[in-house]
């Protein structure tokens, strides 16, 4: 199956939810990975994790080679120069391949994201933290985003706002090339959006009552025009499934699962 | 950059957990480099609570 690419200044975000271990109807076809993911995924010591990361990968691979009407298994990634330093380790990129789609890749506790768009792109699927986590990371954070998550908070930092603003932090830190090797403290992401970040889009994306994701685009050339969230099952992921099948419709049912 | 983000909140906390035990620690992207961070994590803890 050739999936049409984003619309100029748009978007696709795809999320994949993990199945329970033991209950895959399926075989993932691990051939897909490369030599260096497999071994990543090899070092996941629970079945949760392995299954998760393999599967966040080869959806990764099935999507641009769908994309680019590619063999998944024949995409080759690396990594773009680093903002920073200027060594290979900044964005994901293909290589040996003329296209000009971007895209990215987040994954965690049972839940998947991929984004792939005409612009750069970062995204971030988290489970939503413990207020444990929230409190621990809250002092990292930029002193605008800590006022807010502080105002009204006499029972502490609400956990889902704390998630929902390092999900922006991240897709945004993603998308610039940097991660977390930029200060936290450096960026407001906060909720006021006119004060984010200049040239950059940073949306909220549904996960689900359990997750939260953001994903950040980046607009210097073109405004964004569209963000399209669709739902990749993972039946469409086992061997022999030669299509990715858009469930858009059962997209609001899966998120309430 | 480290791999994708995986785990960016728990590294944090290990960072502040070990910054807090003893006075310096890692950057967080070499701990969020690591392997398995949550091998690390336990290990880590094991030693320093």
């Amino acid at each position: 199956m050739k999936l049409p690419h984003p619309p100029p200044g748009g978007a696709d975000l795809w999320l994949l939810r993990q199945p329970e271990p033991g209950t895959c109807t399926g075989v993932l076809d691990l051939a897909e990975l490369d030599e260096n993911e497999r071994r990543r995924a090899g070092t996941c010591r629970r079945e949760a994790g392995r299954l998760l990361y393999s599967s966040a990968h080869i959806g990764l691979r099935r999507l641009l080679g769908a994309y680019l009407d590619t063999a998944p298994g024949a995409l080759r990634f690396g990594r773009a120069p680093c903002p920073c330093c200027d060594r290979r380790h900044g964005r994901p990129v293909l290589q040996d391949t003329e296209s000009t789609l971007h895209f990215s890749l987040s994954h965690g506790s049972g839940m998947a994201l991929i984004g792939v768009s005409t612009l750069p792109i970062g995204v971030d699927v988290e489970r939503v933290p413990t207020s444990d986590t929230a409190r621990v990371c809250f002092p990292a954070l930029h002193p605008e985003e800590q006022s807010e998550l502080s105002a009204g908070a006499q029972a502490g930092i609400d956990a889902i706002s704390f998630g929902q603003l390092w999900t922006r932090k991240e897709a945004y830190l993603k998308g610039l090339g940097t991660g977390l090797a930029r200060d936290l403290a450096a960026d407001y992401l906060g909720d006021n959006a006119d004060r984010r970040p200049a040239d950059w889009t940073v949306l909220d994306v549904p996960c689900g009552p359990r997750h939260i994701g953001a994903v950040a685009l980046h607009v210097v050339q073109q405004p964004v025009q569209s963000v399209t969230v669709h739902w990749l099952p993972i039946d469409s992921l086992y061997q022999g499934a030669t299509c990715v099948v858009d469930k858009q419709e059962h997209l609001l049912g899966e998120l309430v699962a | 950059m480290t791999d994708l983000g995986i785990g960016s909140m728990g590294g944090l906390e290990l960072h502040s957990f070990i910054t807090s035990a003893l006075g310096t620690a890692p950057t967080l992207p070499t701990i969020l480099s690591a392997e398995n961070l949550r091998v690390l994590a336990r290990r880590v803890e094991g030693v320093l609570a």
